[in-house]
């Protein structure tokens, strides 16, 4: 539990001042708060890599306790991966603050070193602190994985092969399928593994770079591996926080979420698809061989919708007609579903190239991962929260913090994020400090939505204080 | 032969081909053939780890600590291929034999951790390593006319 709960309130820690930065970056937007454009761009920097870093954080922390619920794991491993991630986000914020890096969290080559306005060191404490970062991810990353191996005896057992290929006489020696949990862990593993070397290589070679210029780097092949890497792992915080639906809601419904043929299938495409799916992000490159950008729309389809498809339908089965209280806990991670639909939705929409040839990148694309980052993963990290702090107090919210908590997340979540899409359907660029009509409209009101989402989420603080701070349910309670 | 014996042979075979610039220092060979050459090395060294430390399936495995050399020997590995050092290499055979040395040992160090850790897993940090070595080939040091 003190991991879990190490790497979550650090996760929720910077997603609060990340939230601070980016409502000051839409009043900005909206011509409310002057930002010059230096600092705009340093913002969204910090802002964009702070945020997915945060989710990613509080999500392993999350899944890291729920692979040592089964398979005792070394916590000393686990805290040597946190001190990476304390310096390297340090690093990264050293970079921001003092050295004014504004290359934006893709850090495309070669615009970390061409007509930058900050110094070389700035880029070098940012290439470092990310490499820190994915080094962290990919320790937590490899320890699951090996306990993984451990305890199912090999990969085909920990994906369930043996039980989807041959179930009568799997099921006649008395096995067990992993339970739901373990393949999402099995597949964050994996990718995350191969997201973080891809993340890795281009990381040293632009630190090469830096340190010896003549060391050429080429624009495309940077630019795949740094999608490969940096949509892998912002995909992966989403994979990492739905592992709690598999323990939480039969918590919150008294019925088993039991690992089945068509859930173990749906996580095998996660696990190959969500690598390749990065190439719906460089549709409009047109070097790039043709053949990519098929395996990227169809490969985008495949990497979300069957875990998605069985993973809520066997929620929403769970929930129906089980009496499941509505607590601050049990809402956030029916919302979560919500969410994740709508964000993954709008993501596959942009994927798909007759309408990527309007939206690509545009304000629909922040609308989407948006959408999937705050009223998804985000929302299942709370819901694990409140589910754990209700069941350690044995008691739940009451009405009125529950209407405000959902009015400030659910309700300002969506005012934030609908200006998203209209803009974006507009076609209002992404990543401009000066956006064209009717961008700082909307941006206006997505402030306000914003500002409303903080309300909600300091009223979720202060109520999940008060619940930490009740005494703890005895067993015998 | 048994699996560690295998492993030992590879291992040897890998150490005699990291000998070719003594044989051949007039090679000038263009950054990602040269890039490929070091991903086959490391392959060989990473293969020889894997048979000589690998562990029963399911077997207990050893401390979580074994990750950290098992993760940081590819990134050493990728600095090891730093290319515009390549042209001081191929001029200086020892200094050259020495980097293959180099790469083999990080490789084997890489999957021999890992395996270490829990029996498997060096397939799998190995094959990232690997993925990291062919990679490189298309834009490390070299560019394919898509500007620099």
């Amino acid at each position: 539990m003190k991991i879990m709960w190490t790497y979550i309130v650090a996760g929720l820690t910077i997603f609060g001042l990340m939230l601070l930065v980016g409502i000051g970056l839409r009043a900005s937007q909206a011509g409310w708060l002057p930002i010059d454009t230096g600092t705009f761009y340093s913002l969204l920097s910090l802002h964009g890599v702070g945020m997915i870093t945060a989710m990613a954080i509080a999500g392993l922390g999350l899944l890291w306790y729920l692979v040592d619920r089964e398979i005792k794991l070394d916590e000393r491993v686990a805290l040597l991966a946190f001190a990476f991630f304390a310096i390297g986000v340090l690093s990264v914020i050293v970079s921001v603050v003092f050295g004014h890096f504004g290359a934006l969290w893709t850090m495309l080559y070669p615009l970390p070193f061409v007509g930058t306005t900050w110094p070389a060191w700035a880029t070098g404490a940012w290439l470092m602190g990310v490499a820190l970062v994915m080094l962290g991810f990919m320790l937590i990353c490899a320890q699951l994985l090996g306990a993984i191996l451990r305890q199912y005896g090999g990969l085909g057992s920990a994906l369930g092969v043996d039980y989807v290929f041959r179930r009568k006489a799997f099921e006649a020696a008395g096995k067990h399928p992993p339970k739901p949990q373990i393949f999402a862990a099995t597949v964050v593993s994996i990718d995350g593994l191969i997201g973080g070397a891809s993340g890795l290589l281009v990381g040293i070679a632009m630190i090469a770079h830096l340190l010896d210029p003549h060391v050429a780097i080429d624009p495309l092949w940077a630019k795949n591996l740094t999608y490969q890497f940096g949509h892998t792992f912002a995909n992966l915080t989403m994979y990492m926080a739905v592992a709690g639906i598999y323990v939480a809601l039969p918590i919150c419904t008294k019925r088993e979420y039991h690992s089945s043929v068509p859930l173990a299938v749906a996580w095998w495409g996660t696990l190959v698809f969500v690598i390749i799916a990065y190439f719906h992000h460089l549709y409009m490159d047109f070097v790039q061989w043709p053949i990519v950008q098929y395996i990227g729309e169809i490969s985008s389809y495949l990497a979300a919708v069957p875990v998605v498809v069985v993973t809520v339908f066997g929620g929403l089965m769970l929930i129906h007609r089980s009496g499941m209280k509505w607590t601050l806990g049990s809402m956030f991670f029916f919302a979560g579903m919500v969410g994740w639909i709508v964000g993954g939705s709008a993501a596959i929409l942009d994927a798909t190239i007759p309408l990527n040839v309007d939206l690509h990148n545009t304000l629909w694309v922040p609308a989407h991962f948006h959408t999937y980052l705050l009223e998804g993963v985000l929302l299942f990290i709370l819901g694990w929260v409140f589910v754990a702090l209700e069941q350690r107090a044995g008691s739940a919210s009451n009405a009125v913090v529950r209407w405000i908590v959902g009015l400030g997340i659910f309700g300002g979540g969506a005012i934030f994020l609908i200006p998203f899409y209209v803009a974006g359907a507009a076609g209002v660029p992404r990543r401009y400090a000066v956006e064209p009509a009717p961008g700082p409209f909307w941006a206006g009101i997505a402030t306000i939505g914003a500002l409303l989402v903080l309300v909600g989420v300091l009223a979720a603080l202060v109520e999940g204080i008060r619940l930490a701070r009740k005494p703890a349910l005895s067993v015998s309670q | 032969m048994s699996r560690r014996g295998v492993g030992f042979v590879i291992l040897a075979l890998t150490a005699l081909a990291a000998l070719v610039p003594f044989i051949d220092h007039q090679a000038e060979l263009p950054i990602w053939q040269h890039h490929l050459l070091h991903a086959g090395l490391m392959a060989g060294g990473a293969l020889a780890g894997i048979l000589i430390t690998a562990r029963p399936r399911g077997s207990a495995g050893g401390s979580g600590f074994w990750l950290l050399p098992a993760l940081l020997a590819p990134m050493l590995a990728m600095f090891a291929m730093w290319p515009s050092a390549y042209n001081y290499f191929e001029l200086h055979p020892l200094g050259h034999v020495l980097e293959h040395i180099v790469l083999i040992a990080l490789a084997y160090i890489t999957t021999a951790a890992a395996e270490s850790y829990a029996a498997g897993l060096g397939w799998l940090i190995g094959g990232a390593m690997i993925f990291m070595a062919v990679a490189a080939a298309r834009g490390f040091g070299v560019t394919f006319g898509n500007g620099s």
